[in-house]
């Protein structure tokens, strides 16, 4: 067994990837970004398991990963699902915009020098309609 | 101790390859065929690693261990800072394709290829659509900022601290892994000088009760006796030549070593971890396992028949779960995001 991939590094090298997900969550404030942090903490989670089951011999560790993907599946369909939501009555991916949801007690955090308005379309022009309009049929 | 006998031939061959890619390479206005200077590159990357596997300086095992284990932490780490999304997911596909080569590693090929298609397929992709369809603008200045990183970081660095503390204090096995190393490389010459000029007896015997004492496994007259024997008997193989004779001396010590100091003896153990039953593979903590060679345990070289052997007998009831998780989620995805909203639209 080569030193360099004894089990001990693979449980650290899950353990790196783990905390940054932590920190990547917690940290942003893009919707998409917070997700992919989780599913890098799963990442690091499953790294665990799989060395794990390669050091005890046996495949408890890795059927135990592919329920893991199944869950992460399932939760990335509903998230994105929900983000897709959020984003309609925001109109921004910004989790900051929805600091009334937070538990009491606790203060919002404000921004500083606040955020500069998303760039408005210009609005679209008038056209006149082309070609013949039908008859409208009266009906009484 | 005596000089190591180096070959020169590989050496020279290397520095050649390498300096004759680079004469080749280099710019100037007539260009030799790009196929000379890829072929002598190519060249010199093969006599490189040829040197660096026949000192042991480098396995292949530790070497993609080191490249996808770097790769992962460095694709995660532009993940967590990357300001556009469209990055961060790339970042992220990243993350995935290296830890699914760690996997690999691990002998897990099935759970590579899923989580490839599962993760970097199906998942990033449905992101990039997402971002397609809500971040048009590129990113927005809330992307430019983030939320209390002072803290965040200084939590998460207690967090990783303690990990990778509790993870060194029982799992590290870089002294029992030396001491093998030494007895793996002393068995590989041929005649009693070089191993005994190879293997310096009295500081290995000192070195290997050092590490037994600082493990405090199974250090009971057995270990030993298995060390002092070995250390009468050296200097008797020494003055017969007997070459054979050494290297069984040193297998059986090598064997001993393991089995005190090695995986079973480390300080968590599982208690009585036993799989569902015989078709998840062997108990935990089972003593007799099938290892190979290099003295890990053995998995199923058919990985996804065993997957499926273990997964329909003893997993049958989760496999359904989660087939009906599944369908509950499909079912919750479409009712959500289907639903108009009142506001802004």
């Amino acid at each position: 067994m080569s030193a360099a991939a004894a089990l001990h590094n693979y449980l650290i090298v899950g353990a790196i990837l783990f905390a940054l997900g932590i920190v990547g969550f917690v940290a942003r404030r893009n919707l998409i970004i917070m997700f992919l942090s989780v599913e890098m903490m799963l990442q690091g989670v499953a790294l665990n398991m799989v060395a794990f089951a390669r050091f005890y011999g046996n495949l408890q560790g890795q059927v135990f990963v592919l329920f893991m993907l199944t869950v992460a599946a399932c939760e990335a369909g509903i998230a994105l699902a929900l983000i897709l939501m959020l984003y309609r009555r925001r109109r921004s991916l910004d989790v900051s915009l929805w600091q009334e949801l937070r538990e009491p007690g606790v203060e919002a955090t404000i921004d500083e020098e606040p955020l500069t308005p998303p760039p408005q379309m210009p609005p679209l022009p008038k056209l006149t309609p082309a070609g013949v309009e039908p008859k409208k049929t009266v009906r009484s | 101790m005596a000089a190591a006998q180096v070959n020169r031939t590989p050496i020279v061959l290397a520095a050649g390859l390498i300096l004759i890619a680079v004469y080749v390479l280099m710019p100037r206005e007539r260009r030799y065929p790009r196929w000379i200077g890829g072929l002598a590159a190519g060249g010199a990357f093969f006599a490189v690693g040829e040197l660096l596997i026949r000192w042991q300086a480098l396995t292949v095992e530790s070497f993609l261990f080191k490249v996808f284990a770097l790769i992962a932490i460095v694709a995660g780490g532009m993940l967590v800072t990357q300001r556009n999304p469209v990055h961060a997911a790339l970042s992220f596909a990243l993350v995935v394709l290296s830890t699914c080569g760690l996997f690999l590693l691990q002998a897990a090929p099935f759970l590579t290829a899923a989580t490839i298609i599962v993760y970097a397929g199906a998942i990033v992709v449905t992101f990039l659509f997402l971002i397609m369809l809500a971040q048009q603008e590129g990113p927005s200045d809330a992307d430019y900022r983030s939320r209390e990183a002072e803290f965040t970081c200084a939590s998460a660095f207690v967090l990783l601290g303690t990990l990778v503390y509790v993870v060194q204090l029982n799992y590290d096995t870089h002294d029992v892994d030396a001491l093998l190393h030494q007895l793996e490389s002393a068995r590989k010459h041929e005649t009693a000088e070089a191993i005994d000029a190879v293997l310096d007896m009295p500081s290995f015997v000192e070195q290997a009760l050092r590490v037994a004492n600082a493990r405090s496994g199974r250090i009971d007259d057995a270990f030993k006796n298995g060390i002092f024997g070995l250390q009468l008997k050296w200097s008797d193989l020494k003055e017969k030549n007997d070459a054979a004779g050494m290297r069984a001396e040193l297998a059986r010590v090598e064997n001993l070593i393991r089995q005190s100091l090695g995986e079973a003896a480390l300080a968590v153990k599982p208690e009585r971890s036993v799989p569902l039953s015989i078709f998840s593979g062997a108990a935990s903590n089972a003593e007799d396992k099938r290892r190979d060679k290099t003295g890990q345990a053995a998995m199923p070289a058919a990985n996804v028949a065993a997957l499926g052997r273990s997964l329909f007998t003893d997993y049958l009831i989760p496999v359904e779960l989660a087939g009906t998780l599944l369908l509950v989620a499909t079912i919750g995805a479409i009712a959500i995001a289907s639903r108009p909203t009142e506001g802004l639209r």
